[in-house]
């Protein structure tokens, strides 16, 4: 369904932020892309997405396709035409618009029927936004918000749905309540593509994973195997050292440095 | 003095629309749109060039379709091909274009006075012991309409909502299948119907139809806009109404502000501006990150 074959993308005239990176999301499938900070997990969603205009950044190499046709020459909104739809880091809702009519941008592309009847969908999944459906957007909570930013997304009819690190920032037992929502998507036929650097969260919603360091794919693999793997412990579970024996070999060298959105 | 008030009223509505067209533009494109005001006379000018032919109300369609084709063709032709500009050098492209248009639009009208035939012509009517030109109230009656029309439409239609979500985050917009183009395209639309409707009344009574001064006119929309706050809705219907009535008064008093100078209708609002700026640099109703343009 969606493949991504050796892409290098670069930032002005940085150095690359992702470098030969492959993968590949199967048909109602659900993948993880683990990766701390500043790893480009961001940066190959602008790629699928094709905003990376936005950013001065560049595919340089490589190709993304989705049912065989080629992503990177299509403009953002064709993308969502082809039902391929990204929830963006932070969440990023209207917030001078009302839950409402934040649902209904996302279901502007669909007829009117279709779009009141992707609504009701959400709204049977998410009663919280029901509720608050005449508030504006700024009102909501944190965990509210992802809702409404995942209900957004759903209003425009993803066959994959990509989520770019939809735990950041919200209390462990919202985490949970988002981990169920996405399985439950999955569970109805939707493809995920979700991002996380909370990888117990993610882990627990992909069958498969990919670890994205630096730029690059370094581990892949079932995400129960992958679960068990000194690396992940290390990096992402919170593992104490100890525990698993000598450190892993990416923690040598490994450079945390956060890198701020600044628009 | 209800005279007064009435040609506040009046000219405040008939600059909300026009500032009402700047501020749309500005929120679905990111562009400060100085052509605008040529909109008004290019209006203006195809409807007096065209009611003896096609009576009057045919020449207001005509006009208010020549006002909307002209922002189309700016859109699409000048503006759409470098919309990743600074938005400082779009918004100094479109000064250019201004000075190219109104030069060949005053040539055209030349030294003589082109009436529209507005059928209320010159009619002046009582109201509490003061004369009234009827093109003022018709002014208020049919701005109101239009206003309201286009409130509703900015907060129902699905352009309204697109339109909104956009001026809050293009991206995110475009994440969710949103054509922005289309969506500025539709906003230089609007402002160009809205520059149309608007030139009806600026050249109507008591003015004796469309003078090159229709220029410096509708250059005070301009402050209305920046009063109200480039990115405000309702800032620009307020900002209008500002600019208008402190025309209107500044007018009414000008044997007592002589001391002031001659001109002081045109000036004043200027100077309101200038003084809401330094009070409020985001106008009154706009936002603060966009003050920072
Ligand atoms: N707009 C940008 N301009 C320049 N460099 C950027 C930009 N966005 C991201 N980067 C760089 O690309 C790399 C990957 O960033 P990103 O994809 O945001 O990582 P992640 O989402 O995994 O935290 C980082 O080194 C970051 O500094
Ligand atoms: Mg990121």
């Amino acid at each position: 369904m969606l493949k991504v074959s050796d892409l290098s993308v670069t930032y002005g005239n940085t150095l690359p932020a992702l470098r030969g990176v492959s993968l590949e999301v199967p048909a109602g499938g659900s993948v993880a892309l683990l990766g701390s900070n500043g790893a480009g997990k961001t940066t190959l969603l602008r790629a699928v997405s094709n905003t990376l205009r936005r950013h001065r950044g560049k595919a340089v190499s490589g190709s993304i396709t989705f049912d065989g046709e080629e992503l990177l020459r299509l403009d953002t909104a064709a993308i969502v035409g082809r039902n391929v739809v990204q929830v963006p880091e932070g969440r990023r809702i209207f917030g001078r618009l009302t839950v409402e009519e934040n649902l209904r941008v996302g279901g502007m592309r669909s007829g009117g029927r279709e779009a009141a009847r992707a609504r009701d969908h959400v709204y049977e999944l998410f009663p919280r936004l029901k509720e608050r459906r005449t508030q504006r957007g700024q009102l909501l909570s944190g965990g509210e918000q992802q809702m409404l930013a995942i209900g957004r997304a759903l209003m425009a009819g993803p066959r994959l749905l990509m989520l770019d690190e939809p735990s950041l920032g919200l209390a462990p037992k919202i985490v949970s309540q988002v981990a169920e929502v996405v399985r439950a998507i999955n569970a109805a036929g939707t493809a995920i593509l979700i991002i996380e650097q909370n990888a117990n969260m993610a882990l627990g919603v992909a069958d498969y994973a990919y670890v994205l360091e630096r730029g690059q794919v370094s581990l892949d693999g079932d995400s129960a195997r992958l679960k068990q793997t000194d690396e992940i412990k290390h990096l992402y579970l919170g593992h104490s050292s100890d525990e698993g024996g000598a450190p892993a070999p990416s923690l040598v060298g490994k450079s945390l440095g956060p890198w701020k959105e600044g628009r | 003095m209800s005279e007064t008030l009435i040609t506040g009223l009046s000219l405040g509505a008939v600059y909300a629309l026009v500032a009402l067209g700047f501020v749309v533009v500005f929120k679905a494109s990111e562009v400060l749109n100085f052509a605008h005001g040529s909109f008004v006379i290019a209006g203006a000018y195809v409807t007096a060039r065209t009611h003896e032919l096609l009576g009057f109300y045919g020449a207001v369609l005509a006009g208010i379709a020549a006002a909307a084709v002209l922002a189309l063709v700016v859109e699409r032709l000048l503006v759409r091909p470098i919309r990743d500009a600074p938005v400082i050098s779009l918004a100094i492209m479109t000064i250019g274009v201004e000075v190219i248009l109104n030069t060949e639009l005053i040539r055209r009208i030349g030294v003589d006075i082109m009436p529209l035939g507005q059928p209320w012509g010159a009619d002046a009517v009582s109201i509490l012991g003061s004369n009234v030109p009827v093109n003022r109230i018709v002014a208020v009656i049919v701005a109101v309409i239009v206003i309201g029309a286009f409130l509703l439409v900015f907060r129902f239609s699905p352009w309204g909502v697109a339109m909104r979500a956009a001026a809050e985050d293009r991206e995110t917009a475009e994440l969710l299948g949103l054509n922005l183009g289309r969506i500025s395209m539709v906003a230089w639309l609007i402002a160009g119907i809205l520059a149309g409707v608007a030139a009806i009344f600026l050249t109507g009574a008591p003015t004796p139809g469309l003078a090159p001064t229709l220029a410096a006119v509708v250059l005070r929309a301009f402050p209305a806009a920046l009063i109200g706050g480039l990115d405000s809705v309702p800032g620009a219907l307020v900002g209008g109404l500002i600019v208008g009535m402190t025309e209107a008064y500044a007018v009414a008093f000008q044997s007592e502000l002589e001391f002031l100078g001659r001109g002081i209708g045109e000036v004043m609002p200027f100077l309101v501006m200038i003084i809401v700026l330094v009070i409020r640099p985001q106008g009154l109703f706009g936002r603060k990150e966009t003050a920072r343009v």
